[in-house]
């Protein structure tokens, strides 16, 4: 009976750091769009600040349906927990809106010239219900990998490993989510995943505005 | 096979980087650094001189030389574009 709620203020505060650092992310990219007006940079940020959103909205729902504990809603118990299957929903749809336009940032910007026409589009169209939307971000996810792993092979960007790995783990994050009715082990985890997936992500950036190439003329 | 498209972005760095390396540039040879037209490369000389990115060198024959403005967007563009490359994208 306690477990669940222990769970859930554990990830409420996983959720939070990867928000902060989404945003973190969201907010250079932008930066980086205002000053060279790359459309790329646009999407970049534009991607993060959508995945950021789905995960303020979920902290705080979450959070404030914690903080009414013992649930006591207009239907005894029951009210707190459709409202935070309610939100689960949202945050599903907003988190995937997120990752349809890593997608299509992928497949139009890659770093390495070719293309693949993926059949991944319609993807996105008739989801229902949370473990699809999972297995959908899973998909989206394993495309934006692979596209990553040619990236990394090429060695185009020293510093792409980081960014690689890190989506890496976001993929296996979603997997984990899908795992969930098996254990809430594998939610925890999860949730772990995420939060270190974006530390990935923050890191190679940081690397790369403290240490990248300087403009030599 | 897919076309490499080049984003304007892109265009006004290339530009900016053949202004950069020369003292005083003439359009030919940025239509040969920048691989454009005559037509496209007039248009982008005249907003990136409207921006302040360029400055077109008094006198009769036509030449630019770059503005710090430029040459601080420039450094910026490198600068986001190895950003973007970190994350598998290009600019």
């Amino acid at each position: 009976m306690t477990f669940a709620p222990a769970l859930l203020r554990l990830d409420v505060l996983f959720e939070s750091v990867s928000l902060a650092i989404g945003l973190a992310i969201a907010s250079t990219a932008l930066v980086a769009y205002r000053r060279v007006g790359s459309r790329t940079l646009l999407l970049l940020s534009l991607g993060f600040f959508i995945t950021s959103f789905a995960m303020l909205f979920r902290v705080l729902i979450v959070a404030w349906a914690l903080s009414e504990l013992p649930w006591r809603g207009p239907l005894g118990g029951f009210y707190p927990i459709s409202l935070i299957r309610l939100q689960e929903f949202v945050y599903s749809i907003v988190r995937l809106s997120g990752y349809l336009v890593f997608l299509y940032l992928y497949a139009t910007y890659p770093l390495t010239r070719e293309r693949i026409v993926t059949g991944l589009a319609p993807a996105g169209i008739g989801l229902i219900y949370s473990p699809l939307f999972e297995a959908t971000a899973a998909l989206i996810l394993g495309y934006i990998v692979y596209q990553l792993s040619r990236v990394n092979r090429s060695g185009v960007s020293p510093y792409t490993g980081y960014v690689f790995l890190g989506f890496i783990m976001l993929l296996a994050s979603h997997l984990l989510f899908l795992a969930t009715p098996l254990s809430l082990l594998f939610y925890l985890a999860a949730h772990t995943l995420q939060m270190f997936s974006f530390l990935l992500l923050l890191a190679s950036m940081l690397t790369v505005l403290l240490h990248g190439k300087r403009l030599q003329i | 096979m897919v076309k490499d498209y080049r984003s304007k972005a892109r265009i006004y760095a290339d530009i900016l980087a053949s202004v950069a390396s020369q003292v005083y540039a003439k359009p030919t040879k940025i239509m040969l650094d920048a691989n454009l037209s005559y037509d496209r490369l007039s248009r982008y000389l005249e907003t990136l001189v409207e921006k302040g990115l360029l400055k077109r060198v008094e006198g009769g024959e036509r030449l630019y030389v770059i503005t710090e403005k430029g040459m601080k967007y420039l450094a910026e563009f490198k600068r986001f574009e190895e950003f973007a490359a970190a994350f598998g994208l290009r600019v």
